[in-house]
């Protein structure tokens, strides 16, 4: 059985850009997920003085410095950050809002020079993977991609990582143009094992119409990172290719009306198959980070209690023992 | 002319909300400045409902009178109605559930009525609606004898309310006993026009299968009171029969599920044709207050602030051109 | 060191808050929160016997539902009476008859499972019982001797829970209950938030009490009543004065209760029986149940386990 650790996403507690930005509210989340069992967080870049733990002056300044901020997540019980996931096409007014795209040649030295703070960053917070989004959304750059240049963009973050001891994951989301079984294949493909890796993200591919189990097998010693998290539909209408998929599609403005994709494990509509995927992993060499997600959820605290409980109970038995045997780092 | 009101009941989801006098304040400047001009209160008793029964708000407000100022403090007009279950029983008399099928109950129902309709008129009300009867899962059977009690009770409750300037009006629902058997039009028909009107709750309606507008139409002179909401689903498969239908079908969804009956009106997934409704009370010269409800919101200022649109914007322009 | 929860939870549905009560699913939701969190178990309160009767069909049912999401049982109830003066007053004798048979009638009910206490407020509100007098104390004591007795033969001891608002609150009558009440028939059961409130300090209270306690909630506050609350009408709980939340998870900021002494003390004493964590009305103001349910286990893991260790090898 191969040696992956459990870490949960913090993305679900910001529900709106004034929300999650007292120190006191990341104290609670991170000791509400330490009781649950999770005792790493994955966090999120953003932008702005309210995104404080999603930019690296942000966090510094408010925790006094990255050993600062890990100082507290011990003291509350979290013993690690796990991976932070950065979208290079997401603009940032630190950055002067500088719009780019993977899948344009020339963005690609400024995407370069904007990952470099979080490498710092994560250098100092001992962290090794860096998520990144592979693509700009299907409907903003239409379904006709340049597989190569995405790749190649790819695998000169990845090398820039590499440098600092970090791996990069490609994380391909339900509104991509390769969400598809043979999009990530040919990215895949595309790309060098040595710098880049694949993010298995379940709800994503249920979402995309794929089966998480069977992609799982095929790009089994490729999985770099797994967002384990459940989805209730399936996008079987390619709303993904709206235009304004983003609102339209995820937050339910249109089409079928869906306003939330992602839930926690445990409930009847549930789509993933949570005990099948950690399977295959754990027949792999896989010894990675599985992150446990639930963007979207109204009630964050409730969401990760009720993961914790579905990975003790019914998913993952080691799960619970191994959370309770430890000591918090200090 | 119809004259506008606002069901206070949804800002009270449990027990133990809204019991704070900022909370009731606020509440009644939110239905004042969405454009409604008076409240209705619902029944409830013990010292956390301090606007459930006339002593609470003696106890929280001095006396009616006192709840009276707080009213217009919010700049509302008046409590325009008062929604009462003899079901239900008080604490502060110590009486339990006053069956109206029960002729030992109709003195209790009576003096519990008339307790409420003093009040009323204290605050300027105009209008008592009463839940008639019990639930249909509570009483399946209906016979003749069983509606002729019950409207001898409501009878004497409409004569014992009149001289205070109240109107008595049954309000049928979709989880109630009158709703099988043809209840509702047999009850209408044993009751004194004189004494015992009706309040067409359009949401109870929708949810029941039944067309608020083809009740008005046909009882116009019966209408006393009208509560105006939207339903999200009709209840086709009988649900209302199933035991604590109140819990696991309208507040727990029932089997389909509903998550949630009723909604603001106006918008695109209800069912009630709240322009329509209006147009039938406008088109029969309907003179009285229009509660506006949302029971079961998940956002109770929301709701009536939407509601408030909608009557600004969509209601209040078929009255005036009338 | 085995961890309950008493029963308060409120979550967000498509038509407003609900409780755990409402369906299966939310009951589902709501235990399996508690269990992932390391609670062991729960308390709740006996009223709810119809609504487990209606959608479980015995008490015994409803246990095993919660034994299925991994929590041991439930440990204890809290009766929560509709105290009136007219029929139901502990500090009137008059009204006995009727509260000891209530208590037939409850212990029966519950006889399906094995709890550990029943637990009850053991007075009026205060402002029903004032003037509190001796003899009223005296009145009230003999009632729970009675109703220990019951409780006992049924296997479950009486435990008394003392709201700040009820009318046996402040120490003098607190000891004075004590000295007409017979420990081998009522115990008492340490509130931390209500004591506090009413300016009783939990530890000494304790301490001075300690071989008959049989339980405790441990709950927080940031609020003392200095200003007659206790006694304010017609509410004193959700109206009061002072502030519109009176209740806290442990381990929350600003809280008034020093947990960790307590817990010395809890294992100076040799408690051996259940902890229940409680914050009632923790919704208030934005809160969020669930995330104080976490909280305060957190608290309980990282902070009072350790001193509870460091205590017992003294």
């Amino acid at each position: 059985m191969s040696g992956f650790r459990y870490s949960y996403a913090l993305n679900q507690w910001r529900q709106s850009p004034t929300s999650f930005v007292r120190l006191e509210d990341h104290e609670r989340a991170f000791k509400t997920l330490s009781v649950s069992g999770f005792r790493a967080v994955e966090l999120w870049a953003g932008t702005g003085r309210w995104s404080n733990l999603g930019r690296p002056e942000h966090l510094r300044l408010n925790y006094g410095s990255s050993a600062g901020f890990v100082g507290r997540l011990a003291e509350c019980g979290i013993d690690a950050v796990s991976s932070l996931t950065w979208d290079p096409s997401a603009p940032a007014a630190e950055e002067g809002f500088d719009l780019r795209s993977t899948s344009r040649p020339a963005d690609h030295a400024r995407i370069l020079a904007a990952v470099d703070p979080y490498l710092d960053l994560l250098t100092e917070l001992g962290c090794d993977r860096i998520v990144v989004r592979a693509t700009e959304p299907a409907g903003r750059i239409g379904a006709d991609l340049d597989v190569g240049a995405v790749a190649s963009v790819l695998e000169r973050i990845g090398s820039a990582a590499k440098d600092r001891g970090v791996r990069l994951a490609a994380d391909i989301d339900c509104l991509s143009p390769l969400r598809d079984a043979a999009g990530i294949a040919s990215l895949l493909d595309s790309t060098d094992p040595d710098l880049v890796d694949l993010s298995l993200s379940t709800a994503d591919l249920v979402v995309a119409g794929e089966d998480p189990v069977a992609i799982a097998r095929r790009h089994v010693d490729r999985i770099g990172h797994v967002h384990l998290k459940d989805s209730h539909f399936v996008d079987s209408e390619n709303a993904y290719l709206l235009p304004g998929a983003e609102v339209d599609m995820l937050q339910g403005n249109a089409g079928r009306r869906i306003e939330r994709w992602f839930f926690e494990f445990g409930s009847e509509a549930g789509l993933v198959d949570a005990a099948a995927v950690l399977g295959v992993l754990g027949e792999s060499d896989y010894s990675g980070w599985v992150v446990l997600e639930s963007d979207q959820s109204p009630e964050p605290a409730t969401s990760a209690m009720l993961n914790a409980w579905y990975l003790t109970h019914i998913a993952a038995a080691g799960f619970r023992a191994a959370a309770r045997t430890e000591e918090p780092a200090r | 002319m119809i004259r506008w009101s606002y069901a206070i009941n949804q800002w009270k989801p449990s027990f133990d909300d809204f019991t704070r006098r900022r909370d009731h304040e606020r509440a009644l400047r939110v239905i004042s400045i969405s454009g409604f001009t008076g409240v209705e209160l619902t029944t409830g008793t013990g010292r956390w409902e301090p606007l459930g029964n006339p002593d609470q708000l003696a106890a929280n407000f001095g006396s009616a009178a006192g709840f009276a100022d707080f009213v217009h403090d919010a700049a509302l007009e008046a409590v325009s109605s008062w929604f009462f279950d003899p079901l239900l029983g008080f604490r502060e008399d110590l009486s339990g559930p006053a069956d109206p099928a029960d002729p030992a109950a109709h003195d209790s129902v009576v003096s519990h009525a008339t307790w409420f309709a003093e009040a009323l008129a204290e605050l300027g009300g105009e209008v008592l609606v009463v839940r008639p009867t019990a639930s249909a899962w509570q009483r399946p059977e209906l016979d003749d004898a069983v509606i002729d009690t019950i409207a001898a009770c409501w009878n004497d409750v409409g004569r014992a309310i009149a001289p205070l300037g109240i109107r008595l009006a049954l309000h049928f629902d979709f989880l109630s006993a009158l709703r099988s058997h043809d209840g509702l039009e047999r009850l209408l028909a044993a009751t004194d026009p004189a004494l015992v009107g009706f309040s067409v709750d359009t949401g109870e309606f929708a949810a029941a299968g039944l067309d608020p507008v083809a009740f008005i139409e046909a009882h116009p002179d019966r209408v006393a009171h009208v509560q105006l909401k939207n339903a999200a689903a009709v209840d086709d498969d009988d649900e209302y029969l199933r035991r604590n239908a109140e819990h696991h079908v309208k507040k727990g969804g029932g089997e389909k599920p509903v998550p949630r009956w009723f909604l603001e009106l106006g918008v695109a997934a209800g069912i009630v044709d709240a322009e329509a409704v209006v147009r039938a009370l406008v088109s029969h010269g309907y003179d009285g207050w229009v509660t506006v409800e949302s029971d079961l919101s998940p956002h109770p200022p929301t709701s009536a602030m939407l509601n408030g649109w909608y009557l600004q914007h969509v209601l209040q322009p078929i009255t005036a051109a009338s | 060191m085995k961890w309950s929860y008493m029963d308060h939870w409120r979550s967000p549905s498509p038509n407003g808050p609900i409780d755990q009560w409402q369906t299966y699913d939310s009951m589902d939701r709501f235990l399996k929160q508690v269990a992932a969190v390391g609670y062991d178990a729960i308390d709740t309160f006996d009223h709810r016997y119809f609504t487990i009767i209606d959608q479980y069909g015995s008490v015994a049912n409803y246990q095993e539902f919660v034994q299925e999401r991994g929590l041991e049982r439930i440990v204890n109830t809290f009766h929560a009476a509709a105290y009136d003066q007219r029929n139901y007053a502990p500090h009137i004798a008059s009204t006995h008859d009727n509260i000891l048979e209530d208590f037939r009638v409850t212990m029966d009910r519950w006889s399906g499972i094995q709890l550990d206490n029943i637990i009850v407020m053991p007075a009026t509100l205060y402002y029903d019982m004032e003037p509190v007098t001796e003899d009223k104390i005296k009145t009230t004591a003999e009632l729970w001797n009675k109703v220990g007795a019951i409780t006992l033969d049924a296997g479950v001891k009486l435990t008394c829970h003392h709201e700040f608002f009820c009318g046996i609150q402040s120490k003098e009558e607190l000891d004075t209950f004590y000295a007409y009440t017979d420990p081998a028939l009522v115990n008492l059961f340490v509130d931390t938030a209500q004591h506090c409130i009413a300016s009783v300090d939990p530890v000494e209270f304790y301490e001075k009490y300690a071989d008959r306690v049989t339980g405790f909630h441990f709950k927080d506050t940031r609020h003392q009543d200095l200003v007659g609350d206790y006694r304010r009408r017609p509410d004193a709980e959700l109206m009061g004065t002072t502030t519109p939340r009176w209740f806290h998870e442990m381990g929350d900021e600003g809280g008034l209760v020093d947990f960790e002494a307590f817990m010395r003390a809890v294992v100076r004493n040799g408690y051996d029986g259940w902890l229940s964590v409680e914050h009632d009305k923790a919704n208030k103001l934005g809160g969020d149940h669930a995330e104080s349910t976490a909280i305060a286990r957190w608290y309980a893991k990282n902070v009072l386990e350790k001193v509870a260790r460091e205590e017992a090898a003294k």
